[in-house]
């Protein structure tokens, strides 16, 4: 049953290779004294601060320092190329194209397809240049909602993306290079037709809804311990991380959490600040928070979870 | 940890860690260009411009790698790189101090 | 060895007469008691040169297998044990260092410091007895995650026709995928186990890193303290978390004297002036074959 080799001398292995840190130094990195930009087939790809580190090029365009630099690259790579503009309909016409893509969501699989986003006055069309094909389209009469919202991308920065209701009851998500522009075209287009009031259903998994700081009340043998850590919430899964452990001790599935109470007892927190989560998979689970009140509208079971925006 | 440069020949020895350098940043530029791929921003054109030319920088360091003999000192270097910033990562990401812990 | 005035300390032990009978420590040196009087403590100890030991990495980690096997034997005798580091001697003392002139030997000035911390030497000596040292690797196998968690980009076979390089980098992004999934299964895996083994160890110590193949990523590595009668119970949390997913290896070590856990409160490595832990040739590392 047991597992039990005889006793090795543990070998130091490379956890984290090289090229791990230049990726947390890429993607955290100090934004000083640019000095070189790497570009790879006219795509920046990594700012190299010759005197205080390399800067990532996700962590620059979250501040904003490269993103003329990258527009103006592309923007120069896409005119040196020969483009091939959308087939027509008899009395369309194109009110805006930029270059975006289409959010496809198939079985497991979800995944951006890039291509050219064409605004006409009867359809919206995401076509892909090469070969050429229509990827997603609707018409402007089947939309009934249009909004943007932050979407994190892996490297941290927040991109706005295009999200829309289709009358038929499905959702569907546009990236665009412009995206304020192509929502404000898209909302004129549709010349008043648009539900304001649409109530848009909770985000996507995966991405963060609410993150901070919080105690987790970890149980073990000898009485459990608060630590401290970070909480982050997903629209299905509840983490929490301490800062010296190297994985979450707590990664818990939202539709495990049956019931939440307030504890009037003294927490790490302050009185007040203690939650407790009634789950399927773990009993009950505590936590404390600085802010209770945000924690425990997160937490409470069944409520889904408003994204602002 | 100390990374040997072959002392025999000092052109060999540079030139192995130049290579590994820029190994390490072919790496990180890879990821980077998956990062891309990924997030939907790059047009197809983009992508196979970025990925050939990916491929090529590859084809180079093989070729640079081939005709000066350092396959095997540049592979003796890049896991020595690996081994003193792994110990690096270590000391930071392991700072007790940061716990925050209390009975109850 | 010209003169033998040092004593190299292996470990504190409850004393028991003829515990050390028979057991030898580095280069095969016989290991004798040296009994803390007015108590029931005991310092296993061999005659050394006030030189700590040094040599070659093979030579190191021989002796510090040695020291291992030593101490595990009479642990194993005596049931409780306060294991020291490698390299643990106790000099005599100069005779300029001691106003009085004679200056003491070595065995007396082991026993005089272990007089004067008697009291936590024996708590500590009693929190640990009946206790050992398990060590907990878990890792997920990569190549056993790839089928079942990762997505299949759609536009793949599309992308792979237009060119190598895009293939390449297909390729790159398969393999960064494996490792995303490989992530979030470590995730949840970590968090189960970590409970699971909380409620069972009196002690635990998170590790960093686990030994590993390239094509693994970590889970969990950890120092669990662990009262004897538990061993198995740890055994079935750890059979019950490979059974549940095939990607799990697991490495379960011991189990060992407490070699993670016995630091707390007892200043052996500062420098009173007593006892020092003088700096060797490796870390003190619970060694294993």
């Amino acid at each position: 049953m047991t597992d039990g080799r005889p006793p090795m001398r543990p070998t130091r292995d490379p956890r984290v290779t090289l090229d791990d840190l230049v990726e947390v130094l890429l993607n955290k990195g100090a934004v000083l004294h640019l000095d070189l930009i790497v570009a790879v087939a006219d795509i920046p790809l990594i700012g190299v601060s010759i005197r205080a580190a390399i800067a990532g090029m996700e962590t620059m365009l979250e501040y904003g320092m490269m993103r003329d630099w990258d527009e103006a690259t592309r923007a120069w790579a896409e005119r040196s190329a020969v483009r091939r503009a959308i087939d027509l309909r008899d009395g369309e016409g194109v009110v805006c194209r930029m270059s975006g893509g289409h959010l496809l969501t198939e079985g497991i699989y979800t995944g951006w397809r890039p291509g050219t986003v064409y605004l006409t006055d009867q359809r919206l069309v995401v076509l892909r240049d090469e070969p050429r094909e229509i990827l997603w389209q609707t018409e402007l009469g089947a939309v009934r909602a249009v909004r943007l919202e932050p979407e994190r991308t892996v490297g941290g920065e927040e991109r706005l993306r295009l999200r829309l209701a289709l009358t038929d009851g499905r959702e569907e998500r546009l990236s665009a290079r412009e995206p304020g522009k192509l929502r404000d075209l898209l909302t004129d287009a549709c010349a008043g037709r648009l539900d304001g009031a649409f109530l848009f259903a909770p985000t996507p998994e995966e991405e963060t809804l609410a993150e901070g700081h919080l105690w987790y009340h970890e149980p073990r043998r000898g009485g459990p311990l608060w630590r401290g850590g970070q909480g982050r919430l997903t629209a299905d899964t509840l983490t929490w991380k301490s800062p010296v452990d190297a994985r979450p001790a707590l990664v818990l599935s939202r539709a495990d959490i049956t019931g939440l109470r307030r504890l009037d007892e003294r927490g790490p927190a302050g009185t007040g600040g203690v939650l407790a989560l009634e789950t399927t998979a773990r009993g009950e689970v505590r936590l404390a928070a600085d802010d209770p009140e945000a924690w425990a509208a997160w937490l409470t079971p069944g409520r889904p979870v408003a994204v602002t925006g | 940890m100390s990374l040997t440069v072959d002392e025999k020949s000092l052109k060999h020895g540079v030139l192995s860690l130049v290579v590994t350098l820029v190994e390490v940043i072919q790496e990180a530029l890879e990821r980077q260009a998956v990062r891309r791929m990924n997030g939907g921003d790059l047009t197809l054109e983009e992508m196979e411009r970025l990925a050939d030319a990916l491929l090529e920088l590859d084809e180079a360091m093989e070729q640079i790698k081939d005709d000066h003999g350092i396959t095997s000192s540049v592979a003796d270097l890049h896991r020595g790189l690996d081994e003193v910033v792994d110990d690096v990562v270590d000391k930071l990401i392991n700072p007790r101090r940061w716990a925050e812990e209390a009975r109850g | 060895m010209t003169e033998q005035t040092a004593l190299y300390v292996y470990a504190l032990v409850r004393h028991r007469p003829g515990a050390a009978d028979g057991v030898t420590g580095l280069d095969d040196r016989p290991l004798r008691l040296v009994p803390v009087p007015g108590t029931d403590v005991a310092a296993l100890v061999h005659d050394a040169s006030p030189k700590p030991f040094e040599g070659a990495d093979d030579q190191v980690r021989r002796w510090v297998e040695q020291q291992s096997r030593a101490v595990t034997t009479v642990w194993e005798r005596t049931g409780g044990v306060l294991p020291m580091t490698f390299n643990v001697l106790v000099a005599d003392e100069e005779p300029a260092q001691d106003p009085a002139g004679g200056g003491r030997r070595a065995e007396q000035r082991l026993t005089d410091w272990l007089t004067g911390r008697a009291a936590e030497i024996t708590e500590r000596l009693d929190a640990l007895t009946g206790r050992c040292e398990l060590r907990v690797e878990i890792t997920v196998d990569r190549t056993a995650v790839t089928a079942r968690e990762t997505r299949t980009d759609p536009r793949a076979a599309q992308l792979a026709g237009r060119s190598a390089g895009m293939r390449r980098l297909l390729a790159r992004q398969q393999e960064q995928d494996v490792r995303n999934a490989a992530g979030q299964l470590a995730d949840t895996l970590h968090a189960e186990a970590r409970h699971r083994l909380l409620s069972v160890a009196e002690d635990f110590r998170d590790r960093g890193r686990a030994h590993r193949a390239p094509d693994e990523t970590d889970v969990l590595s950890a120092a669990l303290l662990v009262r004897k009668e538990d061993i198995d119970t740890v055994g079935t949390v750890l059979s019950e978390l490979r059974a549940r997913h095939p990607a799990v290896r697991i490495r379960f070590l011991g189990p060992w004297p407490p070699y993670s856990f016995t630091e707390d409160g007892l200043g052996m490595r500062e420098r009173d002036g007593t006892a020092e832990a003088v700096g060797g040739g490796t870390r003190p590392h619970p060694p294993g074959v």
